[in-house]
């Protein structure tokens, strides 16, 4: 049974929020653009019938879409992750250091760690959400490392030690 | 690595989220296996569980309030702009009536007189009235405060904390608060305070403003829409609040209850 619109918003929109400003790497302003372009882009979606309103997540994948068609990355080539040594790996990462931390990887990878390391997608799940496959989001995922580090350099609570 | 051995992303990607309950099928045993072997992949899931703290208090933060106002003020604009084009698929509905034009011209009424006293900047503002009621409504449907009541000190505490004005409802014989819940117009927060009197619902809107000029009750006649009905409403204000009564009683005796309130 389709659902209404406002229903759908306020089930989603605090994780959307949330992605947002994951997605934004914490910057509020562009979080809540990205918020606000993908209400209307649900608007148009469900008057003109586009907007899936039954399965989980659908305003989430929207905002997923938007964020990776309407940024200022799109054709760009994507760097190689990079590999960082001896970093800590423990302690407790605030929300605002994983925030800041996601804006040190490219956006699409942004979207596969949100999605994967965030929010606890299965893989096959977040090849389907990002349109790509096993071996792509392979790819993507391959900036955990890098991302991780930087929510720990954010949050960092205890003496260096090297790791593998 | 063992003959039949699993690599270790594949590994990785079978067992994850490794906290989410699943089937063991010959899949996930192989990957149970490689990750028992392999010291890397156990650091790897060792690591992602120093990190479920910090998402779970990710996974806590809320949008806060003013963003919320203004996605769901986005969503009513949309609405507003699409009127016309043909049937929008929503639970949202304006109920005709008499009660609707009211609401309506308390809302123009409002915001014609915030735009003559305010500089500051809102928000987009709404065309249709019909569009502000909308909003209104779909304001309440984000779940945000109100309470029923007919303690006028519990109307008072209650707007005391959500829009920092200890305004005391209004008194009259045969006057009775009913509720009290925030609203939005046009992009601004503030109350509606509803009564009962002989068996009519009248309503208080109040609105907090910085630096508005004060001016004593006067009716307004607010015409909505195309029609040529022109619907009473009493406005005032003082250096701090935007008030207007409407209701489905004689204009002279709104001007007598907005008159007749007692303030702190």
């Amino acid at each position: 049974m389709a659902r209404a619109l406002e229903e759908m918003l306020m089930e989603e929109l605090d994780v959307l929020y949330q992605g947002a400003l994951f997605l934004s790497a914490g910057d509020g302003r562009r979080a809540e653009k990205l918020l606000l372009d993908t209400t209307k882009a649900a608007f148009r979606g469900h008057s003109d019938g586009t907007l899936t309103t039954t399965g989980r997540h659908p305003l989430e994948h929207l905002m997923l879409g938007r964020f990776l068609a309407t940024g200022p990355w799109r054709g760009r080539a994507e760097p190689r992750p990079t590999r960082v040594p001896g970093e800590r790996r423990d302690g407790v990462v605030s929300p605002d250091a994983f925030f800041r931390a996601a804006g040190a990887v490219h956006p699409r990878a942004r979207a596969a760690l949100w999605l994967v390391v965030v929010r606890r997608r299965s893989h096959a799940e977040a090849a389907a959400v990002l349109v790509t496959d096993d071996s792509g989001l392979r790819e993507l995922l391959a900036y955990r490392d890098t991302f991780v580090s930087e929510a720990f350099r954010g949050s960092i609570r205890g003496p260096i030690q090297a790791a593998d | 690595m063992h003959p039949g051995d699993m690599d270790c992303l594949s590994a990785r990607a079978g067992l994850w989220p490794p906290e989410r309950p699943r089937l063991v099928g010959e899949d996930q045993a192989r990957a149970r296996a490689h990750v028992n072997r392999c010291p890397a992949c156990a650091r790897f899931f060792a690591q992602d569980r120093v990190l479920l703290d910090g998402l779970e208090a990710l996974r806590r933060e809320r949008a806060p309030l003013e963003v919320r106002e203004r996605v769901f003020h986005a969503l009513a604009s949309a609405r507003s702009r699409d009127r016309g084009r043909g049937p929008v698929r929503s639970r949202v509905r304006v109920r005709p009536g008499w009660w609707t034009a009211a609401a309506a011209g308390a809302t123009l009424a409002l915001v014609a007189g915030i735009a003559v006293t305010t500089t500051r900047a809102a928000g987009p503002r709404l065309e249709d009235p019909q569009g502000a009621i909308a909003e209104d409504y779909i304001r309440r449907a984000v779940g945000q405060d109100f309470l029923d009541t007919s303690d006028p000190r519990e109307v008072t505490r209650f707007l005391q904390r959500e829009l920092g004005s200890p305004l005391t409802p209004l008194r009259a014989d045969g006057l009775v608060v009913e509720r009290v819940e925030i609203c939005l117009l046009d992009g601004t927060r503030g109350a509606m305070i509803r009564y009962r009197m002989e068996g009519r619902t009248i309503s208080q809107y109040v609105v907090p403003r910085v630096g508005v000029r004060a001016r004593p009750p006067a009716v307004v006649h607010q015409r909505v829409g195309s029609g040529p009905q022109a619907v009473p409403v009493v406005t005032w204000a003082d250096p701090s609040l935007e008030q207007a009564l409407v209701g489905p009683v004689d204009e002279v005796r709104l001007l007598e209850l907005a008159r007749g309130r007692e303030r702190p």
